[in-house]
């Protein structure tokens, strides 16, 4: 069982993974179980705060065509970055389990907005989910 | 699933989890002083720092050649549950 936890700022159930992203170092960052995104995305905060890309690697101008894909959300439509990328989840009993996805990089102007766990990762578990106990859960299948 | 040495993945993870949770015990008293800021702490969780930018963030710490998680942690301070995702 991999726990989480319900984000007193955001209000959303929250899991840590360790994340993996070409010429970087693993780093830990939450991530908001979005069960509304078909796709993970490592927003502005994380990228620039968690996994030290530099600001120029968030600009839109500088990715190549096909790296950028368009992405229609409630808040208009945002340009991404498409990137492989790992995530170690660590189960309570020790264990850890990596994931290997092509997930996306926000650019800048992200900026304020967690990073999602999209369906491309979440298809792995089945979820569990108690608001009102604030437990989260991510089990196998 | 791979089952291997994660004692350092757990410490990692535990000192994370363990400012997370600075920042969310704090979450309160932070946005009353810092609305919609990047806040930045150092090693002691000591505010020394706040920009309304990300730009203006990496700029400054760049500048002053600190690494995020090795030298200062930042979070961008919001009330969250009134953003539309």
């Amino acid at each position: 069982m991999i726990s989480g936890y319900f984000s007193a700022t955001w209000g959303c159930p929250f899991v840590w993974a360790r994340l993996t992203v070409p010429g970087r170092p693993p780093e830990a960052v939450p991530f908001l179980i979005d069960t509304g995104s078909a796709t993970s995305i490592i927003h502005a905060n994380d990228a620039r705060m968690r996994l030290n890309l530099p600001i120029s690697e968030l600009e839109p101008a500088g990715w190549l065509p096909e790296d950028t894909v368009r992405r229609r959300g409630v808040a208009g439509v945002a340009l991404c970055r498409l990137m492989d990328a790992a995530l170690d989840f660590a189960h309570e009993d020790g264990a850890t389990e990596t994931i290997a996805e092509t997930i996306e990089l926000g650019g800048i102007g992200s900026e304020g907005l967690p990073s999602l766990l999209g369906w491309d990762v979440l298809r792995h578990f089945r979820l569990d989910l108690n608001a009102s106990r604030g437990s989260v859960a991510l089990l196998t299948p | 699933m791979v089952t291997r040495d994660v004692s350092e993945d757990l410490r990692e993870r535990e000192e994370a989890m363990a400012t997370w949770r600075w920042w969310e015990e704090h979450h309160e008293e932070l946005l009353a002083q810092y609305p919609e800021q990047f806040v930045v702490i150092n090693k002691e969780r000591e505010v020394i720092a706040s920009f309304h930018h990300l730009r203006d963030l990496s700029d400054a710490m760049d500048a002053k050649g600190l690494v995020f998680g090795k030298d200062v942690d930042a979070e961008f301070i919001t009330d969250g549950r009134r953003w539309r995702l």
